[in-house]
Protein backbone atom coordinates (compact mmCIF):
# COMPACT_ATOMS: atom_id res chain seq x y z
CA UNK A 1 0.00 0.00 0.00
CA UNK A 2 2.86 2.31 0.89
CA UNK A 3 4.44 1.48 -2.46
CA UNK A 4 1.24 2.34 -4.27
CA UNK A 5 0.90 5.61 -2.40
CA UNK A 6 4.50 6.56 -3.13
CA UNK A 7 4.12 5.53 -6.77
CA UNK A 8 1.07 7.76 -7.10
CA UNK A 9 2.88 10.70 -5.60
CA UNK A 10 5.89 10.10 -7.83
CA UNK A 11 3.61 9.75 -10.87
CA UNK A 12 1.96 13.07 -10.08
CA UNK A 13 5.28 14.89 -9.68
CA UNK A 14 6.82 13.24 -12.73
CA UNK A 15 3.80 13.95 -14.92
CA UNK A 16 3.70 17.56 -13.75
CA UNK A 17 7.38 17.98 -14.52
CA UNK A 18 7.02 16.26 -17.89
CA UNK A 19 4.09 18.44 -18.99
CA UNK A 20 5.80 21.54 -17.64
CA UNK A 21 8.91 20.70 -19.66
CA UNK A 22 6.79 20.02 -22.72
CA UNK A 23 5.29 23.53 -22.46
CA UNK A 24 8.71 25.05 -21.83
CA UNK A 25 10.19 23.35 -24.87
CA UNK A 26 7.25 24.34 -27.09
CA UNK A 27 7.55 27.93 -25.88
CA UNK A 28 11.29 27.77 -26.50
CA UNK A 29 10.77 26.66 -30.09
CA UNK A 30 8.03 29.28 -30.65
CA UNK A 31 10.00 32.14 -29.16
CA UNK A 32 13.24 31.18 -30.86
CA UNK A 33 11.54 31.01 -34.26
CA UNK A 34 9.65 34.25 -33.68
CA UNK A 35 12.74 36.07 -32.41
CA UNK A 36 14.82 35.03 -35.41
CA UNK A 37 11.97 36.08 -37.70
CA UNK A 38 11.67 39.46 -35.95
CA UNK A 39 15.42 39.96 -36.28
CA UNK A 40 15.23 39.01 -39.93
CA UNK A 41 12.37 41.47 -40.47
CA UNK A 42 14.43 44.28 -38.93
CA UNK A 43 17.43 43.37 -41.06
CA UNK A 44 15.30 43.36 -44.22
CA UNK A 45 13.82 46.75 -43.31
CA UNK A 46 17.29 48.22 -42.74
CA UNK A 47 18.70 46.72 -45.92
CA UNK A 48 15.68 47.87 -47.90
CA UNK A 49 16.16 51.44 -46.73
CA UNK A 50 19.91 51.45 -47.40
CA UNK A 51 19.17 50.01 -50.83
CA UNK A 52 16.83 52.92 -51.39
CA UNK A 53 19.55 55.35 -50.28
CA UNK A 54 21.92 53.85 -52.84
CA UNK A 55 19.24 54.35 -55.44
CA UNK A 56 18.70 57.96 -54.29
CA UNK A 57 22.40 58.69 -54.56
CA UNK A 58 22.65 57.26 -58.04
CA UNK A 59 19.52 58.93 -59.25
CA UNK A 60 19.56 62.27 -57.53
CA UNK A 61 23.19 62.78 -56.66
CA UNK A 62 24.36 64.19 -53.36
CA UNK A 63 21.43 65.32 -51.18
CA UNK A 64 21.62 69.03 -50.55
CA UNK A 65 23.96 69.70 -53.38
CA UNK A 66 21.70 68.46 -56.07
CA UNK A 67 18.14 69.08 -56.93
CA UNK A 68 16.59 65.73 -56.33
CA UNK A 69 13.63 66.39 -58.54
CA UNK A 70 14.87 64.33 -61.41
CA UNK A 71 12.93 61.37 -62.53
CA UNK A 72 13.73 58.96 -65.26
CA UNK A 73 11.02 60.43 -67.40
CA UNK A 74 12.02 63.99 -66.68
CA UNK A 75 15.64 64.55 -65.64
CA UNK A 76 16.18 67.72 -63.67
CA UNK A 77 18.22 68.93 -66.56
CA UNK A 78 14.99 69.96 -68.13
CA UNK A 79 13.97 71.86 -65.02
CA UNK A 80 17.13 73.80 -65.12
CA UNK A 81 17.13 75.55 -68.38
CA UNK A 82 18.17 72.55 -70.39
CA UNK A 83 16.77 72.50 -73.85
CA UNK A 84 18.30 69.36 -75.19
CA UNK A 85 19.64 66.21 -73.65
CA UNK A 86 20.34 62.63 -74.44
CA UNK A 87 22.62 59.98 -73.01
CA UNK A 88 26.06 61.40 -72.69
CA UNK A 89 25.46 64.87 -74.00
CA UNK A 90 23.72 67.94 -72.68
CA UNK A 91 23.28 71.54 -73.59
CA UNK A 92 22.13 74.57 -71.64
CA UNK A 93 22.11 78.28 -72.13
CA UNK A 94 21.19 81.61 -70.64
CA UNK A 95 21.60 85.28 -71.27
CA UNK A 96 25.05 86.77 -71.26
CA UNK A 97 26.44 87.31 -67.74
CA UNK A 98 23.71 85.40 -65.95
CA UNK A 99 24.88 81.79 -66.16
CA UNK A 100 23.08 79.68 -63.54
CA UNK A 101 26.24 77.65 -63.21
CA UNK A 102 27.95 80.75 -61.88
CA UNK A 103 24.97 81.81 -59.81
CA UNK A 104 24.84 78.59 -57.82
CA UNK A 105 28.54 77.89 -57.83
CA UNK A 106 27.91 74.27 -58.60
CA UNK A 107 25.52 72.28 -60.65
CA UNK A 108 23.94 68.97 -60.00
CA UNK A 109 24.92 65.75 -61.60
CA UNK A 110 22.67 64.16 -64.04
CA UNK A 111 21.68 60.58 -64.10
CA UNK A 112 20.73 58.80 -67.24
CA UNK A 113 19.32 55.40 -66.64
CA UNK A 114 20.78 52.67 -68.80
CA UNK A 115 23.45 54.68 -70.45
CA UNK A 116 26.08 52.08 -69.77
CA UNK A 117 25.98 49.26 -67.25
CA UNK A 118 23.65 50.22 -64.42
CA UNK A 119 23.70 53.89 -65.19
CA UNK A 120 25.87 56.90 -65.32
CA UNK A 121 26.40 60.03 -63.38
CA UNK A 122 26.77 63.06 -65.57
CA UNK A 123 28.81 65.42 -63.44
CA UNK A 124 28.03 68.99 -64.31
CA UNK A 125 29.66 70.62 -61.36
CA UNK A 126 32.55 72.81 -62.34
CA UNK A 127 35.51 74.39 -60.83
CA UNK A 128 33.74 77.61 -61.61
CA UNK A 129 32.12 78.85 -64.72
CA UNK A 130 34.33 81.31 -66.51
CA UNK A 131 31.34 83.58 -66.65
CA UNK A 132 31.69 85.87 -69.58
CA UNK A 133 34.65 83.99 -71.02
CA UNK A 134 34.83 81.07 -73.38
CA UNK A 135 36.68 77.82 -72.72
CA UNK A 136 36.85 74.11 -71.81
CA UNK A 137 36.22 72.68 -68.32
CA UNK A 138 36.30 69.25 -66.76
CA UNK A 139 34.84 67.90 -63.53
CA UNK A 140 34.62 64.63 -61.64
CA UNK A 141 34.56 65.68 -57.98
CA UNK A 142 30.91 65.07 -57.31
CA UNK A 143 30.79 61.67 -58.95
CA UNK A 144 33.75 60.67 -56.82
CA UNK A 145 31.80 61.71 -53.73
CA UNK A 146 28.79 59.76 -54.87
CA UNK A 147 30.94 56.72 -55.54
CA UNK A 148 32.44 56.95 -52.05
CA UNK A 149 29.01 57.23 -50.43
CA UNK A 150 27.62 54.30 -52.42
CA UNK A 151 30.61 52.18 -51.40
CA UNK A 152 30.05 53.24 -47.79
CA UNK A 153 26.41 52.15 -47.94
CA UNK A 154 27.43 48.83 -49.50
CA UNK A 155 29.83 48.25 -46.60
CA UNK A 156 27.07 49.16 -44.15
CA UNK A 157 24.74 46.66 -45.81
CA UNK A 158 27.40 43.96 -45.62
CA UNK A 159 27.99 44.74 -41.95
CA UNK A 160 24.27 44.21 -41.31
CA UNK A 161 23.62 41.16 -43.47
CA UNK A 162 26.76 39.05 -43.31
CA UNK A 163 26.61 38.33 -39.54
CA UNK A 164 22.91 37.42 -39.80
CA UNK A 165 23.30 33.61 -39.76
CA UNK A 166 25.65 33.67 -36.77
CA UNK A 167 23.72 36.26 -34.77
CA UNK A 168 20.34 34.69 -35.42
CA UNK A 169 21.68 31.31 -34.27
CA UNK A 170 23.00 32.90 -31.09
CA UNK A 171 19.70 34.70 -30.44
CA UNK A 172 17.74 31.51 -30.94
CA UNK A 173 20.00 29.57 -28.58
CA UNK A 174 19.91 32.22 -25.85
CA UNK A 175 16.17 32.70 -26.06
CA UNK A 176 15.47 28.97 -26.00
CA UNK A 177 17.74 28.58 -22.98
CA UNK A 178 16.14 31.47 -21.10
CA UNK A 179 12.68 29.93 -21.18
CA UNK A 180 13.35 28.52 -17.73
CA UNK A 181 15.44 29.97 -14.92
CA UNK A 182 16.37 27.81 -11.94
CA UNK A 183 16.66 28.88 -8.30
CA UNK A 184 20.29 29.90 -8.81
CA UNK A 185 19.32 32.20 -11.64
CA UNK A 186 20.82 29.92 -14.26
CA UNK A 187 19.04 29.54 -17.60
CA UNK A 188 17.94 25.93 -18.04
CA UNK A 189 15.31 25.90 -20.78
CA UNK A 190 15.86 24.02 -24.03
CA UNK A 191 19.34 22.52 -24.28
CA UNK A 192 19.57 22.43 -28.05
CA UNK A 193 17.94 24.64 -30.66
CA UNK A 194 18.50 23.89 -34.31
CA UNK A 195 16.98 24.48 -37.67
CA UNK A 196 14.44 21.72 -38.20
CA UNK A 197 16.32 19.61 -40.75
CA UNK A 198 13.23 17.71 -41.89
CA UNK A 199 11.55 20.92 -43.05
CA UNK A 200 14.64 22.89 -44.02
CA UNK A 201 17.46 20.47 -44.89
CA UNK A 202 19.64 23.14 -46.51
CA UNK A 203 19.25 25.65 -43.66
CA UNK A 204 17.80 28.28 -45.96
CA UNK A 205 16.15 29.83 -42.90
CA UNK A 206 19.50 31.29 -41.94
CA UNK A 207 19.94 33.01 -45.27
CA UNK A 208 18.44 36.33 -46.24
CA UNK A 209 18.14 35.27 -49.88
CA UNK A 210 19.64 38.57 -51.05
CA UNK A 211 22.35 38.89 -53.68
CA UNK A 212 24.58 41.78 -54.59
CA UNK A 213 23.89 43.26 -58.02
CA UNK A 214 27.19 42.94 -59.88
CA UNK A 215 26.43 44.57 -63.18
CA UNK A 216 28.43 47.52 -61.98
CA UNK A 217 28.07 51.27 -61.85
CA UNK A 218 30.04 53.44 -64.22
CA UNK A 219 30.83 56.92 -62.94
CA UNK A 220 31.60 59.45 -65.65
CA UNK A 221 33.58 62.63 -65.44
CA UNK A 222 32.23 65.47 -67.51
CA UNK A 223 33.88 67.76 -69.99
CA UNK A 224 32.24 71.00 -70.87
CA UNK A 225 32.71 73.77 -73.36
CA UNK A 226 31.46 77.22 -72.40
CA UNK A 227 30.76 79.81 -75.07
CA UNK A 228 30.06 83.46 -74.28
CA UNK A 229 28.83 85.91 -76.84
CA UNK A 230 29.32 89.42 -75.53
CA UNK A 231 26.61 92.06 -76.09
CA UNK A 232 26.95 94.11 -79.23
CA UNK A 233 24.51 96.09 -81.31
CA UNK A 234 24.14 93.43 -84.04
CA UNK A 235 24.06 89.91 -82.49
CA UNK A 236 21.81 88.87 -79.51
CA UNK A 237 24.08 88.17 -76.57
CA UNK A 238 24.26 84.74 -74.95
CA UNK A 239 26.13 82.32 -72.73
CA UNK A 240 25.88 78.57 -73.17
CA UNK A 241 27.41 75.28 -72.08
CA UNK A 242 27.76 71.98 -73.87
CA UNK A 243 28.50 68.88 -71.80
CA UNK A 244 29.73 65.43 -72.69
CA UNK A 245 31.03 62.48 -70.77
CA UNK A 246 34.71 61.76 -70.62
CA UNK A 247 36.73 59.27 -68.56
CA UNK A 248 34.85 56.85 -66.33
CA UNK A 249 35.47 54.55 -63.39
CA UNK A 250 33.62 51.28 -62.87
CA UNK A 251 32.52 49.95 -59.48
CA UNK A 252 31.43 46.35 -59.65
CA UNK A 253 29.12 46.19 -56.63
CA UNK A 254 25.87 48.04 -56.22
CA UNK A 255 22.48 47.40 -54.57
CA UNK A 256 20.98 44.19 -53.27
CA UNK A 257 18.31 42.24 -55.09
CA UNK A 258 16.05 39.45 -53.87
CA UNK A 259 17.18 36.27 -55.56
CA UNK A 260 14.02 34.98 -57.22
CA UNK A 261 14.84 31.32 -56.61
CA UNK A 262 15.73 31.57 -52.94
CA UNK A 263 14.27 34.67 -51.37
CA UNK A 264 10.64 33.50 -51.06
CA UNK A 265 11.68 30.23 -49.44
CA UNK A 266 14.07 31.79 -46.97
CA UNK A 267 11.32 33.90 -45.41
CA UNK A 268 10.12 30.97 -43.30
CA UNK A 269 12.15 29.84 -40.30
CA UNK A 270 11.85 26.34 -38.84
CA UNK A 271 13.11 25.70 -35.32
CA UNK A 272 13.53 22.50 -33.38
CA UNK A 273 14.02 22.78 -29.61
CA UNK A 274 15.27 19.83 -27.56
CA UNK A 275 15.50 19.31 -23.82
CA UNK A 276 17.74 16.37 -23.14
CA UNK A 277 16.88 13.68 -20.65
CA UNK A 278 20.18 14.22 -18.82
CA UNK A 279 19.81 18.00 -18.74
CA UNK A 280 20.94 19.79 -15.59
CA UNK A 281 17.37 20.75 -14.72
CA UNK A 282 16.33 17.08 -14.88
CA UNK A 283 18.67 15.95 -12.13
CA UNK A 284 16.72 13.89 -9.61
CA UNK A 285 14.01 13.07 -12.12
CA UNK A 286 12.12 10.93 -12.63
CA UNK A 287 11.17 10.71 -8.98
CA UNK A 288 11.69 7.13 -7.77
CA UNK A 289 13.04 6.40 -11.24
CA UNK A 290 15.43 3.66 -10.17
CA UNK A 291 12.81 2.02 -8.02
CA UNK A 292 10.20 2.13 -10.78
CA UNK A 293 12.74 1.37 -13.52
CA UNK A 294 12.03 4.43 -15.69
CA UNK A 295 14.28 7.05 -17.27
CA UNK A 296 13.58 10.67 -18.05
CA UNK A 297 12.84 11.15 -21.76
CA UNK A 298 14.24 13.68 -24.20
CA UNK A 299 11.54 16.21 -25.04
CA UNK A 300 11.42 18.10 -28.30
CA UNK A 301 9.14 20.53 -30.11
CA UNK A 302 9.10 22.30 -33.44
CA UNK A 303 7.82 25.69 -34.50
CA UNK A 304 7.86 27.89 -37.57
CA UNK A 305 7.78 31.64 -37.98
CA UNK A 306 7.94 33.79 -41.07
CA UNK A 307 8.63 37.33 -42.14
CA UNK A 308 6.05 39.02 -44.32
CA UNK A 309 5.35 42.31 -46.01
CA UNK A 310 1.82 43.06 -47.10
CA UNK A 311 2.91 45.39 -49.91
CA UNK A 312 5.85 43.75 -51.64
CA UNK A 313 9.36 42.39 -51.29
CA UNK A 314 11.08 45.83 -50.97
CA UNK A 315 13.95 44.63 -53.18
CA UNK A 316 14.18 44.23 -56.96
CA UNK A 317 13.53 40.61 -57.92
CA UNK A 318 16.44 40.08 -60.27
CA UNK A 319 19.81 41.41 -61.24
CA UNK A 320 19.37 44.34 -63.58
CA UNK A 321 21.12 47.29 -65.10
CA UNK A 322 18.46 49.84 -64.22
CA UNK A 323 17.99 51.81 -61.05
CA UNK A 324 14.23 52.17 -61.27
CA UNK A 325 13.25 48.76 -59.76
CA UNK A 326 15.28 49.58 -56.63
CA UNK A 327 13.36 52.80 -56.10
CA UNK A 328 9.98 51.44 -57.16
CA UNK A 329 10.10 48.32 -54.99
CA UNK A 330 11.05 50.27 -51.90
CA UNK A 331 8.42 52.96 -52.41
CA UNK A 332 5.79 50.26 -52.97
CA UNK A 333 6.77 48.13 -49.96
CA UNK A 334 7.74 50.67 -47.32
CA UNK A 335 4.15 51.24 -46.18
CA UNK A 336 3.85 47.57 -45.41
CA UNK A 337 7.26 47.00 -43.88
CA UNK A 338 8.59 43.61 -42.86
CA UNK A 339 6.95 41.96 -39.86
CA UNK A 340 7.19 38.56 -38.24
CA UNK A 341 4.57 36.08 -37.05
CA UNK A 342 4.18 32.44 -36.10
CA UNK A 343 3.01 30.25 -38.97
CA UNK A 344 2.05 26.59 -39.33
CA UNK A 345 4.92 24.16 -39.78
CA UNK A 346 3.17 22.65 -42.78
CA UNK A 347 3.73 19.31 -44.46
CA UNK A 348 3.49 16.49 -41.91
CA UNK A 349 3.26 18.60 -38.77
CA UNK A 350 0.22 20.83 -39.05
CA UNK A 351 1.03 23.34 -36.39
CA UNK B 1 -4.62 -11.32 32.09
CA UNK B 2 -2.62 -8.14 31.45
CA UNK B 3 -1.03 -9.79 28.42
CA UNK B 4 -4.44 -10.63 26.98
CA UNK B 5 -5.61 -7.01 27.52
CA UNK B 6 -2.48 -5.68 25.82
CA UNK B 7 -3.07 -7.92 22.81
CA UNK B 8 -6.65 -6.67 22.53
CA UNK B 9 -5.51 -3.09 22.74
CA UNK B 10 -2.92 -3.64 20.00
CA UNK B 11 -5.55 -5.22 17.79
CA UNK B 12 -7.92 -2.29 18.22
CA UNK B 13 -5.16 0.24 17.63
CA UNK B 14 -3.95 -1.59 14.54
CA UNK B 15 -7.48 -1.76 13.19
CA UNK B 16 -8.09 1.94 13.75
CA UNK B 17 -4.72 2.90 12.31
CA UNK B 18 -5.18 0.68 9.25
CA UNK B 19 -8.60 2.13 8.52
CA UNK B 20 -7.31 5.69 8.84
CA UNK B 21 -4.17 4.95 6.80
CA UNK B 22 -6.26 3.31 4.10
CA UNK B 23 -8.41 6.42 3.84
CA UNK B 24 -5.33 8.66 3.75
CA UNK B 25 -3.55 6.54 1.14
CA UNK B 26 -6.56 6.32 -1.15
CA UNK B 27 -7.21 10.03 -0.74
CA UNK B 28 -3.58 10.71 -1.71
CA UNK B 29 -3.88 8.45 -4.73
CA UNK B 30 -7.14 10.08 -5.72
CA UNK B 31 -5.59 13.52 -5.28
CA UNK B 32 -2.69 12.50 -7.54
CA UNK B 33 -5.03 11.21 -10.23
CA UNK B 34 -7.06 14.43 -10.16
CA UNK B 35 -3.92 16.58 -10.40
CA UNK B 36 -2.49 14.51 -13.24
CA UNK B 37 -5.78 14.78 -15.13
CA UNK B 38 -5.78 18.52 -14.60
CA UNK B 39 -2.24 18.76 -16.00
CA UNK B 40 -3.14 16.67 -19.02
CA UNK B 41 -6.20 18.83 -19.67
CA UNK B 42 -4.18 22.04 -19.42
CA UNK B 43 -1.54 20.65 -21.77
CA UNK B 44 -4.25 19.68 -24.26
CA UNK B 45 -5.87 23.14 -24.07
CA UNK B 46 -2.47 24.78 -24.54
CA UNK B 47 -1.67 22.67 -27.58
CA UNK B 48 -5.08 23.16 -29.15
CA UNK B 49 -4.94 26.95 -28.77
CA UNK B 50 -1.38 26.84 -30.18
CA UNK B 51 -2.69 24.99 -33.22
CA UNK B 52 -5.64 27.36 -33.53
CA UNK B 53 -3.52 30.51 -33.79
CA UNK B 54 -1.49 29.14 -36.69
CA UNK B 55 -4.41 27.65 -38.62
CA UNK B 56 -4.67 29.31 -42.00
CA UNK B 57 -8.48 29.33 -42.16
CA UNK B 58 -11.60 28.16 -40.33
CA UNK B 59 -11.62 24.77 -42.02
CA UNK B 60 -7.98 24.13 -41.14
CA UNK B 61 -8.65 25.36 -37.63
CA UNK B 62 -11.42 22.84 -37.05
CA UNK B 63 -9.52 19.93 -38.57
CA UNK B 64 -6.11 20.65 -37.04
CA UNK B 65 -7.42 21.32 -33.54
CA UNK B 66 -9.31 18.02 -33.59
CA UNK B 67 -6.17 16.18 -34.66
CA UNK B 68 -4.09 17.91 -32.01
CA UNK B 69 -6.60 17.05 -29.30
CA UNK B 70 -6.81 13.46 -30.48
CA UNK B 71 -3.02 13.13 -30.65
CA UNK B 72 -2.59 14.38 -27.11
CA UNK B 73 -5.53 12.83 -25.37
CA UNK B 74 -5.53 9.43 -27.05
CA UNK B 75 -2.60 8.36 -24.89
CA UNK B 76 -4.48 9.17 -21.69
CA UNK B 77 -7.84 7.69 -22.53
CA UNK B 78 -8.57 3.99 -22.53
CA UNK B 79 -11.83 2.19 -22.92
CA UNK B 80 -11.18 -0.15 -20.00
CA UNK B 81 -10.22 2.51 -17.50
CA UNK B 82 -12.28 5.67 -17.23
CA UNK B 83 -9.81 7.72 -15.22
CA UNK B 84 -9.87 10.62 -17.65
CA UNK B 85 -12.84 11.31 -19.89
CA UNK B 86 -12.40 14.35 -22.13
CA UNK B 87 -15.28 16.21 -23.69
CA UNK B 88 -15.11 18.17 -26.94
CA UNK B 89 -12.61 21.06 -27.10
CA UNK B 90 -14.44 24.02 -28.61
CA UNK B 91 -12.26 26.87 -29.82
CA UNK B 92 -13.92 30.25 -29.89
CA UNK B 93 -12.67 33.45 -31.40
CA UNK B 94 -12.88 36.74 -29.58
CA UNK B 95 -11.95 40.19 -30.80
CA UNK B 96 -9.94 41.85 -28.07
CA UNK B 97 -9.27 45.24 -29.64
CA UNK B 98 -8.99 47.03 -32.94
CA UNK B 99 -5.87 49.03 -33.61
CA UNK B 100 -5.20 50.87 -36.89
CA UNK B 101 -8.04 48.98 -38.58
CA UNK B 102 -6.44 45.71 -37.46
CA UNK B 103 -8.45 43.49 -35.16
CA UNK B 104 -6.59 41.56 -32.49
CA UNK B 105 -8.12 38.11 -32.34
CA UNK B 106 -7.80 35.81 -29.36
CA UNK B 107 -8.50 32.11 -29.62
CA UNK B 108 -9.80 30.39 -26.50
CA UNK B 109 -9.62 26.63 -26.18
CA UNK B 110 -11.92 25.16 -23.52
CA UNK B 111 -11.60 21.57 -22.50
CA UNK B 112 -14.20 20.05 -20.24
CA UNK B 113 -13.35 16.67 -18.84
CA UNK B 114 -14.31 14.25 -16.10
CA UNK B 115 -12.14 12.35 -13.66
CA UNK B 116 -13.21 9.04 -12.23
CA UNK B 117 -13.19 9.25 -8.45
CA UNK B 118 -13.24 6.35 -6.06
CA UNK B 119 -15.50 7.49 -3.25
CA UNK B 120 -17.81 9.78 -5.08
CA UNK B 121 -20.81 8.36 -3.31
CA UNK B 122 -19.54 9.75 -0.04
CA UNK B 123 -18.68 13.11 -1.47
CA UNK B 124 -21.14 15.76 -2.41
CA UNK B 125 -21.12 18.90 -4.52
CA UNK B 126 -22.36 20.03 -7.86
CA UNK B 127 -19.17 18.97 -9.66
CA UNK B 128 -19.72 15.29 -9.00
CA UNK B 129 -22.17 13.24 -11.06
CA UNK B 130 -22.72 9.54 -11.58
CA UNK B 131 -23.15 7.25 -14.55
CA UNK B 132 -24.23 3.91 -13.17
CA UNK B 133 -21.67 2.97 -10.56
CA UNK B 134 -19.04 5.35 -11.89
CA UNK B 135 -18.69 8.64 -10.07
CA UNK B 136 -17.17 11.47 -12.01
CA UNK B 137 -15.71 14.81 -11.04
CA UNK B 138 -16.13 17.64 -13.55
CA UNK B 139 -13.08 19.63 -14.50
CA UNK B 140 -12.17 22.31 -17.02
CA UNK B 141 -9.04 23.76 -18.55
CA UNK B 142 -8.63 26.65 -20.90
CA UNK B 143 -5.91 28.43 -22.79
CA UNK B 144 -5.89 31.65 -24.79
CA UNK B 145 -3.51 32.80 -27.51
CA UNK B 146 -3.40 35.76 -29.87
CA UNK B 147 -3.43 35.20 -33.60
CA UNK B 148 -1.36 37.09 -36.14
CA UNK B 149 -3.48 39.83 -37.77
CA UNK B 150 -2.15 38.85 -41.21
CA UNK B 151 -3.09 35.21 -41.47
CA UNK B 152 -3.25 35.36 -45.27
CA UNK B 153 0.54 35.55 -45.19
CA UNK B 154 0.92 32.22 -43.41
CA UNK B 155 1.97 30.56 -46.66
CA UNK B 156 3.80 33.31 -48.48
CA UNK B 157 5.89 36.34 -47.63
CA UNK B 158 4.25 39.05 -49.77
CA UNK B 159 1.45 39.34 -52.32
CA UNK B 160 3.20 37.91 -55.41
CA UNK B 161 5.56 35.55 -53.62
CA UNK B 162 5.86 31.81 -54.16
CA UNK B 163 4.34 29.73 -51.36
CA UNK B 164 6.65 28.40 -48.67
CA UNK B 165 5.71 24.75 -49.02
Amino acid sequence: MARRCLTSLAMMVNTAKLLHDRMIVQNAADNAALSVAAYKARVLNELGYTNFLIGCLLRDGIPGFTWGIATEEKPFWEFFGGIFNYDGFGFSGSSYGSCPHSTFGFLPMMFHDNQKHVGSIFDMSHEGCPGMDTGFMSSSKNVERISQMVQGLIKLQDAIRLPFPMLSTNYARDIAKRQQINANGKACGADVITIDVLSDPYHKSLSLGLQRNKKGIRYFATDSFCLSIPPNPFIPSGHSHAFWTSGSTLEEKSWLYADRDNFDKTCKIYMHAIKLGNSDSNKGYPLLGRWLGIEWPTIDATAAAAVYNTKGPMFPREESDTISPVMDEYVKAKKGGWYAHLVPMGKIVKH
Amino acid sequence: MNSMRSKGQALVETLLTTVMLTVVVFAAIQFCVIIVNMLIANEAAFSVSRVAVVAANDEALKKNTQWAALFLLARHVSLGNFQFIPDDIPVDKKTLAACHKTEIQAYNAHLKYSSNIMFGRFLGGSRIYSIGTIHLLKGAACSRMIKSPDEKYYNKAYPDAAEFN
